[in-house]
């Protein structure tokens, strides 16, 4: 082994031919319409994953999310700020002959950063109405829904991801590769 | 805060209305869905990393794998505890109020201890697994050429032990008042 793993850049892509790294915009737009991401923390050696709603703020160059007041999140990240976020899309599965070349494609972005709780009010507010925003579109504060109040964003926590590296990775092959097809048309009836 | 939270169980939900205790359901939805998350530590930094995986329910394990060297394999080979999680969502649902705004989804998060496949047998059966999930329509010696031991060595497989697992799901009438999918295809 020439060189160790453990010393690389966190956000190193071994695979430099699959790497979006440098293509920032690509990365964002991934962020910007990822339905989910899978939020790591870490305690006492232990690592934590689970899904969440986000959204990602450009100008902060942070990711924001929330769970409830108290729990499992909360607690890793109040004592291990070190936090790593991931955003993925699966396309289609691609066949080869050689059992090791068989493939997928895929869109996947990872951020690392330190996670804090955000106390302030204000900012609390600002975050709830971006993920209403962003997920649901179609529906206006005030007519479809009344915007947020103080006693109901003090029952949830709201967290920054602040952004200290990310990696971007994706393959994508021509639409008419040979016998390329979804896993899920291929599953189905399991 | 009236509990200690980082003290208890690590499979520990919250919210319990939503916590899955049926084992039958947890396997299903390990023996279907397409990828995972696997979460490793190195010095107190998490990783998470998106994968193709297979459940093997006989050997109370998922197996997954990568490159031969790499972040994931070092990681592991420091720290072999890991956490791995398999998620979807479903409908967002809208409420009046928008603390009640809510999702569907389905979600499995297993802890385990992971550890490298050496045996080259063993590598393969799992790389046959994996074929055997994701491509259930090709069959070995027609679709599929034999594994040339060289290939075998070239690729890192791991086998998740699991210790524990949890899971949680949210789902909600057909007929929900405004309920609608969220997707944003890449342009």
């Amino acid at each position: 082994m020439t060189k160790d793993p453990l010393v690389m850049p966190i956000n190193e892509v071994r695979r430099a031919d699959r790497a979006t790294t440098e293509d920032e915009e690509w990365i964002k737009a991934l962020l910007n319409r990822a339905g989910f991401g899978a939020l790591a923390t870490v305690f006492d050696g232990q690592p934590f994953i689970n899904s969440n709603l986000f959204v990602y703020d450009e100008a902060d160059h942070a990711i924001y999310l929330h769970t409830a007041k108290f729990g499992r999140t909360r607690a890793n990240i109040e004592t291990y700020d070190r936090v790593c976020f991931s955003v993925s899309e699966m396309g289609r599965m691609l066949p080869a002959g050689e059992a090791l070349e068989f493939s997928l494609e895929y869109s996947g972005v990872t951020v690392f950063g330190h996670g804090e709780v955000i106390d302030d009010m204000e900012a609390s507010k600002v975050f709830l109405q971006k993920l209403l925003n962003k997920y649901a579109p179609h529906l206006k504060p005030n007519e479809d829904y009344r915007p947020p109040v103080e006693e109901e964003i003090r029952r949830t926590t709201v967290y920054k991801i602040s952004i200290e590296a990310w990696s971007g990775k994706r393959k994508k092959v021509a639409d008419d590769f040979p016998g390329a097809y979804l896993y899920e048309q291929m599953a189905n009836g399991r | 805060m009236s509990k200690d939270y980082a003290a208890l169980p690590r499979t520990q939900i919250r919210y319990m209305n939503r916590a899955v205790e049926d084992d039958a359901w947890i396997k299903a939805f390990l023996h279907k869905m397409p990828n995972g998350v696997l979460a490793t530590a190195h010095d107190g930094q998490p990783f998470a990393l998106n994968n193709l995986f297979v459940y093997v329910e006989t050997d109370n394990a998922i197996y997954m794998h990568t490159a031969q060297v790499g972040r994931t394999r070092a990681n592991i080979e420091a720290a072999e505890q890991v956490c791995f999680t398999v998620s979807r969502i479903g409908r967002f649902l809208p409420y009046r109020k928008p603390v009640d705004f809510d999702v569907e989804y389905e979600s499995v998060v297993v802890f385990g201890q992971a550890s490298l496949v050496e045996d080259l047998a063993e590598k393969e059966r799992v790389m046959w697994m994996l074929l055997g999930k994701y491509a259930p329509h090709l069959k070995r010696g027609v679709d599929f050429d034999p594994i040339p031991m060289e290939d075998l060595k070239r690729t890192s497989v791991y086998r998740i032990k699991i210790e524990e697992w949890s899971a949680k799901r949210n789902e909600a009438e057909p007929d929900f008042p405004g309920a609608y999918t969220y997707q944003i295809d890449e342009e």
